[in-house]
């Protein structure tokens, strides 16, 4: 067989083209679409989780009955739905607040509206830990972010005071560590805590860890492309340097909304431990029980038992569109972000279908110049195949043969297209580093060559090669040895 | 076994395709040939002996009779059987060598040995080796057969035909395209193969000095027995 391949091989290099398109092309598209999905969809919209609301439109006569509050009694209904494997409440806050800081990295101090929103840490440790990995590397040696993301009001309660209530609002490091009270020997707070004041009009409170946020990455890219552009603003390089840095929160006080009663209003410290796109795109996000205890503290228990969303994440992929149904039934609607990213994975599906059934029109076509080709060979080698029945082989044999050497085509081909993918997807990648190095988060690679990718590109030249050899194998087989042998 | 004829032929009718031949190729032929018996078909072009050798080779399948080859009905076996047939109990030799030219002299000689179901392929080399060295030819086995002389590429072809040991070997004219020195050495290898290892040996020709060396002539005129 390998002497026939390389025999005819003008004739199969020409018959190959058509396979390494067919194949490449397919490799590509496909390797493209897992590198969209798993490098970028899914981390924006996690396939197995959902984000619901509470229905905006209400519908009537249907004798549904719409719950008119997203609490824990919702909760416990969608806990109860088949296929649900975790229910994740988020809660926004629901006052004003402002937070200023950021000088350290930003080089001014910057002052804004705060929004924050509380989801539960089990839901982001995973990512957290792994993004944080991705941009600085192993853990050993160095400091550990992701870890703090946790509710820390519940450890050891220290009492404490500061110099003056007015201290709270200041950036003094050593002043906002107040004194501890408890004992005789006056320090400050623990390292890495502050004395965090009762109210703004109080200058005793207890010591605390700063609350931990997380930053979405959208926000360093609208940063960096609206804000800092704009106002001519140093830009922040990636996503890294924003770990670690502190800014101070006041609930109760608004840039543009009115203040709350000046006895209600909290100064608290904070710093970024993470990023994730799960966070709050244009706030900041922060472990659920501190967002119920504010909301509890400035609006009441009716308030801090309602949440926001919630995130439903599912045993399996299949369970979601049972669990959307089911959840509308409890008054439940996909959040704008769920829907953005079911129409996402829809619109991506189509194209992956549209550019694999290009792929396989190509490698249809080639299968026919198979057909073709292998035709002409078959009829050139009518004498080497009535030998071959003379001296012992079967209809089968001589059909394998033939086969045989589509197969080594169909290898050959399906290889080759998979290299001149993996070249263009290289390619691709180099073009696309410089419009995507302004993107946080965004990634170095945009495919994956996954092995099902890979044994797609080869299967489908391997089978096209297979099928255009068909016909002409089946002729072979016709081959009449007495005609052809007797004929000299 | 060995009582039974090697070839069995009886009322053997073989017919083409409409408007290819006037007349049945084979018309009611029927011959018998013995265990280790030399018969040489002779016969004018178009009389029908390499028909007969076809069939009798299983090479054709659409013919009406009786054919036995070894005791064992041709139109019976399925088509693996009779390959297998043709493999391992009958060898061909054809006026035209049929070699191979992409492979080498001892990979064409081998070739059979590919196509047995038997797992033979490790042996082949050394009985190919041996079946070259019958002919005379050992010195040529790396070469490609197309750098060999018209009798030099028969003896491949004949160290082919023997390479499993037949019972039966079927020849068409296998002196047809060698000069008469050549094809003298030719006949000598059939006669010293039907002597040492008892085969079978059928040869078409319409060469007197073929038919001349063999036990028994059989003569074909138009599809038809005429004597033997």
């Amino acid at each position: 067989m390998r002497r026939n391949v390389v025999r005819s091989r003008s004739h199969f290099v020409f018959a190959g083209i058509g396979l390494v398109v067919g194949s490449a092309t397919l490799a590509f598209f496909l390797a493209l679409s897992g590198g969209a999905r798993e490098k970028i969809l899914n981390r924006l919209y996690p396939v197995n989780q959902v984000e619901f609301q509470i229905e905006t439109v209400r519908l009537f006569g249907l004798g549904i009955e719409v719950p008119s509050r997203l609490d824990e009694a919702t909760l416990a209904a969608l806990r109860g739905l088949p296929g649900v494997a975790g229910v994740y409440p988020k809660q926004r806050t629901k006052f004003p607040a402002r937070l200023w800081g950021g000088r350290d990295v930003l080089g001014y101090e910057a002052r804004l509206e705060a929004f924050l929103d509380g989801i539960d840490p089990v839901l982001v440790r995973d990512e957290l830990r792994a993004a944080e990995r991705e941009v600085l590397g192993a853990e050993e040696g160095r400091t550990v972010y992701w870890s703090a993301f946790r509710d820390r009001e519940g450890e050891r309660r220290i009492a404490c005071e500061l110099s003056n209530a007015a201290a709270q609002t200041g950036d003094d490091a050593v002043a906002i560590r107040g004194t501890v009270t408890d004992g005789a020997d006056r320090k400050p707070c623990p390292e890495g805590t502050y004395c965090a004041a009762t109210n703004v009009l109080s200058a005793r409170g207890f010591c605390e860890a700063p609350v931990p946020a997380l930053v979405s990455p959208f926000l360093l890219e609208v940063y960096n492309s609206v804000a800092a552009t704009a106002m001519g603003l140093r830009k922040l390089s990636g996503l890294e340097v924003m770990l670690g840095v502190q800014f101070a929160v006041l609930f109760g006080e608004s840039y543009f909304a009115p203040d709350e009663r000046v006895d209600r209003r909290v100064v608290k410290r904070a710093r970024i431990v993470g990023f994730s796109n799960k966070a709050m795109e244009f706030g900041v996000t922060v472990p659920l029980p501190y967002v119920e205890r504010a909301n509890l503290a400035l609006r009441g228990r009716e308030e801090a038992s309602e949440y926001t969303s919630v995130i439903v994440e599912t045993h399996r992929n299949e369970d979601v569109p049972a669990i959307v149904d089911d959840a509308r039934v409890l008054g439940l609607t996909l959040s704008p972000r769920s829907e953005e990213g079911r129409k996402a994975a829809n619109v991506l599906l189509v194209l992956t279908i549209v550019f694999a059934m290009v792929s396989v029109v190509i490698l249809g076509i080639s299968a026919i110049n198979i057909t073709h080709t292998f035709l002409m060979l078959v009829t050139e080698r009518r004498a080497e195949i009535a030998v071959w029945r003379a001296v012992g082989a079967t209809l089968l044999d001589v059909r394998l043969l033939v086969l045989g050497e589509a197969l080594v085509l169909g290898l050959a081909g399906g290889a080759s297209g998979l290299a001149v993918a993996y070249g263009l997807s290289r390619a691709a990648n180099a073009a696309a580093s410089g419009v995507l190095a302004h993107v946080p988060g965004s990634p170095s690679d945009l495919f994956v060559f996954s092995l099902p990718v890979i044994a797609a590109g080869v299967a489908c030249a391997v089978l096209f090669a297979v099928v255009g050899a068909w016909v002409p194998a089946s002729r072979a087989a016709r081959t009449d040895p007495a005609t052809v042998l007797s004929q000299g | 076994m060995s009582g039974t004829p090697m070839v069995r032929v009886e009322h053997l009718v073989k017919r083409y395709p409409a408007g290819a031949l006037p007349r049945p190729a084979l018309d009611d032929v029927s011959v018998t040939v013995a265990r280790g018996e030399f018969v040489a078909i002779v016969g004018r072009s178009g009389s029908g002996k390499t028909t007969l050798l076809n069939a009798i080779g299983g090479l054709d399948r659409d013919c009406a009779g009786v054919l036995e080859v070894d005791g064992r009905a041709l139109a019976r076996m399925g088509d693996r059987e009779l390959a297998r047939m043709r493999n391992r109990g009958i060898g061909f030799v054809f006026q035209a060598f049929h070699l191979l030219p992409q492979l080498t002299v001892l990979e064409n000689v081998m070739l059979p040995a590919s196509f047995d179901d038997r797992g033979a392929l490790p042996t082949a080399r050394g009985r190919a080796g041996d079946a070259l060295a019958r002919v005379g030819l050992s010195d040529k086995a790396a070469v490609p057969p197309t750098r060999l002389s018209a009798g030099e590429k028969q003896r491949v072809a004949i160290a082919r035909a023997i390479l499993n040991r037949p019972a039966l070997l079927l020849c068409d004219e296998p002196t047809g395209n060698l000069d008469a020195e050549t094809g003298r050495n030719v006949i000598d290898i059939f006669l010293e193969l039907a002597a040492k290892d008892g085969t079978t040996l059928m040869i078409a020709t319409h060469e007197g000095r073929v038919a001349e060396a063999a036990g028994r002539r059989v003569v074909l005129a138009a599809g038809k027995v005429v004597e033997g």
